[in-house]
């Protein structure tokens, strides 16, 4: 009888300690949100296949008007060939009271290894039809690179035109 | 049992970390600057991404925060981004206060232009009336619209009630009561001149200050104490003809804290702080800011005790957030502002309930493009977004 209440009392703290061992775990592992939304890089995270690069010299030489030429540089940072990328941009405003937004599209059919292609977008960069509660809202430019393999890339351009 | 006892234990414990791993505010590592916001040390961004967000409000255990996002209402836990849309999308809010609870107080256009209810106005029409509307439960974004013809309204304090001043079909200046999403009474406006186009009150809801004036934005301001609920506006004071008031004035207890000054085009510096000692009708410049000082708004912090000012140290210092000790008189900087935008409404300005931090609004000033490698959605600096500030 004494054997028996010795054994489920040893059972019961080991179970004890084992569960505060995972508790303890599971604080470490997940730091307050509070610790989260400082900037900060990622030194470990690892280089992506695809890279898109905008030249923010072009982009200063935009105009609110239609039929605004901008390129895109996309970067293949893989050792291995890219095919299908595919690129689509969005132009959008600061003010998303503004719910008018326009779409571009366009692919690399191939990017071999360490290449870069230099896509070409024809902009409307004119003021939006509707207006929201700013006086001077700032246009976005969002683009999005994938391939079939699951490559991705963002890039976003904000421009005060 | 122990058994049982050790599960739940364990269970808890992988509860609490899911729920905070969820839909924590994105780092922004493509701002590249680090921990820098161009705010200065310990200012923590409470929103991201695009949107013109304005009047932030903390919710009254200071978790979560509620503001107005291109004319509608979210709420959101402080870090996170789990947003929730709480009126619809075309309200054309101007103002929110989380009230209680779960309850918003939200100031919009007033609904009844079309309504015989509004022909009085017809006669005075320099006269812009706004609707007082509260959310009716958490998670739907029905909300109820209590009272219209609203010139003004303030959270009365410890909480639960707003006071908004009204103007009844007889034109009448009333004193609009509100909670739990209906208007509990009027309390009329006796002996007061013009119309109450300002209010506060003090922290523990005893007295509300009201100003008023001919023709709300034209003719003097004259600042009233009402003794709330039982007693009658009592004139304070009123402002020489030419100053017009910014804002409301703010309960402290050290006396009435004002902005106002002369109206010029885009000339800012004409404003000054004023205060007016308790049992006192003549109004004193407040020295403690400094001479060349520029407010563009001000707010008591919810004992009474301290000053959020917002404003400039010279014309041509940036905008920056500060914190006034009425009683030492000490002014302390609690942003170093590197070229940010904040704004300067007195309903961008608001202290967290338990008077540690301020919510400002701001984005950057940079007229440059600039290129990231991730979403607009998580970028902070280049959008008006919503800063928690450490106060003093």
């Amino acid at each position: 009888m004494r054997s028996l209440a010795l054994w489920t009392l040893a059972a019961a703290g080991a179970f004890f300690i084992t569960a505060s061992a995972f508790l303890l775990l599971a604080t470490v592992g997940s730091e307050p949100s509070e610790l989260r939304i400082t900037p900060s890089p990622d030194p470990e995270s690892p280089s992506p296949a695809l890279e898109l690069s905008i030249s923010e010299e072009r982009l200063g030489e935009l105009e609110a008007e239609e039929n605004q030429p901008l390129e895109v540089t996309v970067i293949n940072r893989s050792g291995e060939p890219l095919s299908d990328v595919n690129l689509s941009l969005r132009v959008s405003s600061e003010d998303t009271a503004t719910t008018e937004a326009r779409y571009y599209r366009a692919s690399v059919e191939h990017l071999p290894p360490g290449e870069e292609a230099e896509v070409r977008f024809e902009l409307n960069l004119s003021p939006f039809g509707t207006r929201g509660t700013l006086d001077n809202p700032r246009k976005i430019i969002e683009v999005q690179a994938s391939t079939p393999a699951g490559a991705t890339a963002v890039a976003t351009a904000i421009l005060t035109i | 049992m122990l058994v049982i006892l050790g599960i739940a234990v364990l269970l808890a414990g992988c509860a609490v970390s899911s729920r905070e791993e969820a839909a924590v505010i994105p780092p922004a590592p493509s701002e590249g600057r680090g921990a820098d916001l161009g705010l200065g040390p310990g200012v923590r961004p409470l929103s991201a991404g695009p949107g013109n967000k304005s009047s932030p409000s903390w919710s009254p255990d200071g978790e979560r925060i509620a503001y107005v996002l291109d004319g509608y209402v979210v709420d959101k836990p402080l870090f996170t981004q789990d947003y929730r849309r709480r009126t619809a999308r075309d309200l054309g809010a101007e103002e929110v206060h989380w009230t209680s609870g779960h309850t918003l107080t939200i100031l919009a256009p007033d609904q009844t232009a079309d309504t015989p209810l509004s022909e009085p106005l017809a006669e005075v029409p320099e006269i812009k009336t706004r609707s007082v509307y509260q959310t009716s439960s958490e998670g739907e974004i029905e909300i109820d619209r209590i009272t219209d013809r609203v010139l003004a309204m303030t959270p009365l304090p410890p909480g639960g009630y707003t006071l908004a001043s009204v103007i009844d079909a007889a034109l009448e200046n009333r004193l609009a009561i509100i909670s739990s999403g209906e208007e509990l009474g009027r309390l009329p406006l006796t002996g007061i001149e013009g119309r109450v186009t300002a209010l506060s009150a003090s922290p523990d809801g005893r007295q509300v200050i009201l100003a008023a004036q001919d023709v709300p934005g034209n003719g003097p301001v004259r600042l009233y104490l009402l003794d709330f609920p039982a007693g009658t506006p009592r004139l304070l004071t009123q402002l020489p003809p030419e100053l017009r008031l910014l804002g409301d004035p703010q309960w402290t207890t050290h006396g009435i804290y004002y902005i106002a000054g002369e109206e010029r085009d885009s000339d800012a510096a004409a404003y000054s702080l004023y205060r007016l000692p308790p049992n006192s009708p003549a109004p004193e410049s407040v020295a403690a800011v400094g001479r060349d000082f520029v407010p563009a708004s001000v707010k008591a912090a919810p004992d009474g005790e301290r000053l959020a000012i917002v404003g400039r140290r010279n014309p041509a210092s940036p905008t920056n957030l500060y914190v006034l000790n009425p009683g030492s008189g000490r002014i302390e900087a609690v942003t170093s502002n590197e070229n940010m935008d904040i704004k300067i409404s007195p309903t961008d300005l608001a202290w967290s309930p338990d008077g540690r931090h301020i919510a400002i609004v701001a984005r950057s000033a940079s007229t440059a493009p600039a290129v990231y490698d991730t979403q607009a959605s998580s970028l902070i600096r280049d959008f008006y977004n919503i800063y928690r500030v450490p106060a003093p």
